[in-house]
């Protein structure tokens, strides 16, 4: 018990956040390992942004309880200096260079000194902006300034990062390079909350997904085993280069020789029919993923 | 208290960057007070109200009494009594325009033989003292023996212990140093809001520094820029307008308190709106009612006397009391206390509203 307690960064049971008549957060219990990379995967207006600015104790939730690291709530001030946050929308000072920025964000959590300078540096190496240290934010493109804004939340070593969908607005490249940061500041043994609504970036960073939604969390499971309960069977999409005599068993074919079959087992069912002498024009095979888990669970797609 | 100065020194990196605040902050602000200083240096003189006017009456004579009820009857003139200490008090401090003192044996004696009656004046106010001076000099002498020679009365200068503004910008200096720190403070009120919209709020508030800590950095980043703004006003005023404060000591204590009331009611204005337009708009409309009212776009002499009372709540108007007496009308500590202590009480009050709105404040 004891073990399983130490194991667990944070833990949120029964959260209720309400503004106004709308219900933001509605009961949310979830569990965040050490160490691990959680995703939370929804739709814009889930109510991602609003547990995870619970988390960082900006927001008090209206009912539940949030423990960190058995730590305590995020409301503490000695518990909000082991955690992070990468906000949403760029936090960051234009008119200073990402050194001042960082060195200023370091500050606000007590670094000073060599200490300090240190982690200045690891900050801009893990932006990838140590030729650009001394330029100002304002002159960064989109990519480089969501880098900057991800090392500042890091620069004073949290037990716990809070990303809150870290990649909007950035090309790419800049995105690979998020997730190479995300991914070693994970080897580092950070706990990271991963809020996005983009599915690869969680079936790439995540050991673990929760599907969230008019604020409660539908499923939270590894993303394999989601897809493997939630996920629905393969599709199959065929077009084939000749019409097939009618004796064969096939579904429903349209004028251009197109076909759709939701089938367990695609690539046996395209050799069986391959031995049978037809040939294809195209082959489409598609597995359930994280947006037909989505789908299947809530009966809309991520971005609706 | 260094996470606080941390912020405040950032802040002002901050405003050092940006060169159009820059000029918001310190530019607009020299010049605004330079071309306020000019237009009240020369509509100080103008006067609305009846003049406020001291009378001393030492002779208690018939003869005095006399005089007191012709001076209440002409227009123009306010006339209340008092003993010469608090009538050259109020004259030394700007709230009486003159005093008259009728001194012992005013019309007792034998014509020619009265004793001269004083005349002293705000020298702030010289072209109203002397209209006054041309309304009461003709009340003065004895009926009896106007009628039969002229006045022998002679009406004489009396010299206040204060020293008298060596110039025009010496008169003008307190309201242009009460515009600059007025605009510099105005400059620092959307601080607060630019943090939330540039989403770094979100940052700090999830930090372990605390509210009270943000909101008190933002207040010491506004402090060290006005008194920059002060210094940079008091040297140009100093070595291009031959400008000398009567004490350096009670300049610095006046500042200070001016400083102190101005960087609360900001930090109280900043968190109040959403936006930087709705900030910078409460904040230029609060800080120009407040100049209106407290003497700092018109004069309070020239003011309606109800408007004059009215000007009491105006932290402007004992800014200007504050400035004055240290610049050039001299003063007692006591005297000083006064405004100063109003000037910090109205700063704290404001300072506290502030960090409770902001404490309250939801992300």
């Amino acid at each position: 018990m004891n073990g399983a307690r130490q194991r667990i960064a944070a833990r949120l049971q029964g959260i209720t956040k309400r503004f106004g008549t709308t219900v933001a957060v509605d009961g949310l219990d979830l569990e965040v390992l050490r160490g691990e990379c959680l995703g939370l995967l929804g739709p814009n207006g889930a109510g991602k942004s609003t547990t995870i600015t619970m988390l960082a104790g900006i927001l008090e939730p209206d009912a539940g309880a949030i423990e960190l690291s058995g730590r305590g709530s995020p409301r503490l001030r000695s518990t909000r200096r082991r955690i992070g946050i990468a906000p949403q929308s760029l936090a960051l000072y234009p008119e200073l260079t990402a050194v001042e920025n960082l060195d200023f964000f370091g500050r606000v959590y007590g670094l000073s000194g060599p200490r300090l300078r240190a982690r200045v540096d690891a900050g801009l190496e893990l932006a990838r902006l140590t030729e650009s240290r001394n330029e100002r934010v304002r002159t960064f493109s989109g990519g480089m300034a969501r880098r900057l804004n991800l090392a500042c939340a890091v620069v004073h070593e949290p037990d716990l990062l809070l990303a809150d969908e870290p990649t909007v607005g950035v090309d790419p490249q800049s995105r690979n390079h998020l997730f190479d940061s995300i991914e070693a500041l994970l080897a580092s043994g950070m706990t990271v909350i991963y809020s996005t609504h983009y599915l690869e970036e969680v079936e790439r960073l995540c050991r673990r997904a929760a599907i969230i939604d008019h604020g409660r969390i539908l499923a939270i499971d590894s993303v394999s085993r989601l897809i493997e309960k939630h996920g629905g069977t393969a599709r199959l999409h065929v077009q084939f280069a000749e019409r097939p005599s009618a004796d064969l068993d096939l579904p429903e074919l349209s004028p251009d020789l197109h076909a759709e079959l939701i089938t367990a087992t695609p690539l046996q069912q395209l050799a069986q029919w391959s031995d049978a002498g037809l040939r294809f024009r195209s082959i489409d095979v598609r597995e359930p993923n994280l947006e037909s888990v989505f789908l299947n669970l809530t009966g809309r797609s991520l971005r609706d | 208290m260094w996470t606080a100065a941390h912020m405040a020194v950032k802040d002002l990196r901050l405003l050092a960057r940006d060169r159009v605040a820059l000029f918001w902050a310190f530019g607009f602000p020299v010049l605004f007070a330079l071309f306020f200083g000019a237009v009240m240096r020369g509509g100080v003189d103008e006067e609305a109200s009846p003049a406020r006017l001291m009378f001393v009456d030492e002779a208690n004579t018939p003869a005095a009494r006399a005089l007191r009820q012709r001076l209440s009857a002409a227009e123009g003139v306010s006339v209340e009594d008092a003993e010469f200490e608090a009538a050259e008090r109020e004259v030394r401090r700007g709230a009486a325009l003159a005093l008259l003192r009728v001194p012992l044996g005013y019309g007792a004696g034998a014509p020619g033989s009265s004793a001269q009656v004083e005349f002293a004046a705000d020298p702030s106010r010289r072209g109203d003292a002397e209209l006054v001076r041309g309304t009461v000099t003709p009340l003065l002498a004895l009926p009896e023996v106007a009628a039969k020679r002229p006045s022998p009365l002679v009406v004489r200068e009396l010299a206040l212990e204060s020293a008298a503004p060596a110039n025009g910008w010496t008169l003008v200096l307190p309201a242009a140093l009460l515009w600059g720190l007025m605009g510099c403070a105005a400059a620092f009120a959307v601080s607060m809001v630019a943090e939330r919209t540039r989403g770094t709020l979100v940052r700090l508030r999830a930090s372990p520094i605390r509210r009270r800590t943000i909101l008190a950095g933002k207040a010491l980043a506004c402090v060290m820029a006005c008194v920059a703004d002060a210094a940079v006003l008091l040297v140009l005023a100093r070595f291009t307008l031959d400008v000398s404060p009567v004490s350096l000591a009670g300049l610095v204590i006046a500042l200070a308190s001016v400083v102190c009331c101005f960087a609360g009611i900001t930090m109280a204005l900043a968190v109040t709106g959403k936006t930087e337009q709705a900030v910078a708009g409460a904040g230029w409309s609060t800080l120009i009612v407040m100049a209106m009212l407290g003497g700092g776009m018109v004069p309070l002499s020239a003011m309606p006397a109800w408007l004059g009372s009215v000007s009491d709540v105006s932290p402007v108007k004992w800014g200007i009391v504050a400035l004055e007496r240290a610049i050039w009308r001299g003063f007692t500590w006591t005297e000083l206390f006064i405004p100063c202590a109003v000037l910090v009480g109205v700063g704290a009050v404001a300072y506290a509203v502030g960090a409770i709105l902001f404490a309250r404040a939801p992300t």
